[in-house]
């Protein structure tokens, strides 16, 4: 689904991303770990087109998408839950959920869509007519994600879904990402929450100063105390 | 009470002139975070078309001519936005600013070198200079159109920003433009967008100030985007209802004081208007309706 080989991500003189390669395949849950600053997002980013890479190749769905534009990389099939949440705070949560489908014109299926989010989330049902910045901090990561599958995208990556949260919404959260594994879709989780993310990830990474230093299965890295304790503060089995 | 109605027409029609103007430079200020100079030649572009649509047409036929004034803004706000402030729209903001101030030169003296320093007449239509009696009341036809189509596009304009997906976008884009992105939505197009309504509120405002004015010249764009600016100040910089508030404060309180004045002192109008905004803007720096610039950490 997503090969990106050889990474790299300066700004200016600083090296923030260094000749990185993930592969993501169809239908895998991998998880992007590592200490705050070591490059995820930096990574990430670049990935969607939103920072320039320095050099490196990006396949996603058997194309090369090196130089596609944010705009373009989405319309094929990415999507993004940012760093934040970064939802329209001004606008409406339905009108959120419209913006997520910019790229669909096929009104039926968008309003079905919708209509799939309210069941799943019924606070936003509520909200749907209010500004969304009203909502409390773990229904604002429940509508930024519900926002980011409004365009039906093949690839869904997500950044640090569970920052700033209380771990009951933590674990709704990842709850419902378990339910996205389900419906057949390919995630690319982004944490420093390791624990959590490594119970429903198949594969990881863990990227410091800006190199993998890590690369295997869940389990492996579960079982690598040395991994664990020396990146991601954990104690390994 | 006739008299009061006939000032209360003129407050409304010059406030809506100033709106108009406002709500321009505030959609491609709240998109792009550009205070678009240039605003003003769009007008005087619409004036020049409507002068060589007459060259071409005769007068007999001002519903062909006002169109053309409106679609020059329009085509020309398009092409400004196209061939100059695209390729700096990375750049800092002053980038785009002197950017501004620069075509703004270079058109107003393209201007006097290809058309002449004089003043050129554009006939207005006869019918827009007719006074229509209301009762005891009588009011010009252009007063009245122009309060008419200053509500009328307002209203139009809050339709689309609230229903349709670019609009909604474009309200969006003002907060956090690269979330926009993340939604597949495609930056030029929401700031071609922002450019293309700017250029119809100055189309239709020019129209206006034409045929008030009955003639075209290279630098009477000027003042009405100063007044404009100052409109979008008082309301709030970038702020969609600000700038209208502010446009229609700004109108009113003109047409109040020039009617209200003693004539000896009436010359002194603006020199009262400016020290009244200057007080506003010392006890609300953001404006009527702007928000407080955020110093803290941004969500």
């Amino acid at each position: 689904m997503l090969e990106a080989s050889h990474i790299s991500v300066n700004y200016g003189p600083i090296k923030a991303v260094r000749d990185v390669s993930i592969d993501v395949g169809r239908g895998d849950v991998v998880a992007l770990l590592g200490p705050n600053g070591a490059g995820k997002s930096s990574l990430l980013s670049s990935l969607v087109g939103l920072v320039p890479k320095n050099r490196g190749t990006v396949v996603f769905d058997n194309e090369e998408v090196s130089r596609a534009s944010t705009e373009d990389l989405i319309r094929r099939g990415m999507s993004v839950t940012p760093e934040g949440r970064r939802i329209f705070g001004d606008l409406t949560v339905g009108e959120n959920l419209r913006l997520g489908a910019a790229i669909r014109s096929d009104k039926d299926g968008i309003a079905e869509d919708t209509e799939k989010f309210l069941d799943l989330f019924p606070i936003l049902r509520k909200r749907f007519n209010s500004a969304a910045r009203y909502l409390s901090g773990g229904e604002q990561q429940m509508l930024a994600i519900s926002r980011s599958l409004m365009s039906r995208p093949k690839l869904l990556m997500l950044d640090e879904p569970s920052l700033g949260l209380a771990p009951r919404i933590v674990d709704q959260i990842f709850e419902f990402l378990v339910t996205l594994r389900q419906w057949g879709l390919t995630l690319l989780i982004v944490e420093q929450n390791a624990s959590e993310v490594l119970e429903i990830a198949d594969r990881a990474y863990v990227l410091s100063t800006g190199s993998i230093v890590f690369s295997g299965t869940a389990n492996e890295l579960s079982n690598s105390g040395g991994v664990m304790e020396l990146y991601l503060g954990l104690e390994g089995h | 009470m006739d008299y009061f109605l006939q000032q209360a027409l003129n407050a409304l029609s010059l406030g809506g002139e100033y709106a108009l103007l406002a709500l321009g430079l505030a959609i491609v200020f709240s998109v792009m975070g550009l205070v678009n100079f240039a605003h003003g030649e769009l007008i005087t572009v619409g004036g020049y078309a409507m002068f060589l649509a007459v060259l071409i047409f005769g007068v007999k036929d001002p519903l062909l001519i006002l169109p053309v004034g409106v679609l020059a803004a329009i085509f020309f706000a398009v092409l400004l936005e196209r061939v100059a402030f695209r390729p700096v729209r990375a750049a800092p903001p002053t980038t785009g600013m002197l950017m501004a101030f620069g075509i703004s030169i270079i058109l107003q003296n393209s201007a006097l070198i290809f058309v002449g320093t004089r003043p050129k007449a554009v006939p207005t239509a006869e019918w827009l200079m007719l006074d229509v009696n209301i009762g005891s009341l009588r009011m010009p036809v252009v007063q009245l159109l122009e309060a008419g189509v200053t509500i009328g596009a307002i209203t139009l304009l809050v339709v689309f920003m609230r229903n349709t997906t670019i609009g909604i976008a474009m309200r969006a884009a003002a907060k956090d433009f690269s979330t926009v992105r993340l939604m597949g939505i495609r930056a030029d197009r929401v700031v071609r967008t922002a450019f293309a309504i700017s250029g119809l509120l100055a189309g239709l405002a020019a129209v206006f100030i034409m045929a008030r004015r009955g003639a075209v010249d290279p630098f009477m764009g000027f003042t009405p985007v100063l007044k404009a600016f100052v409109a979008a100040v008082v309301g709030g910089f970038g702020s969609l209802p600000g700038a209208v508030i502010g446009g229609f404060a700004l109108g009113i309180a003109e047409v109040t004081l020039q009617a209200t004045l003693p004539s000896s002192v009436a010359g002194f109008r603006d020199a009262f208007i400016f020290s009244a905004i200057a007080v506003l803007l010392l006890f609300r720096p953001q404006g009527i309706l702007g928000e407080r610039p955020d110093f803290g950490e941004k969500t």
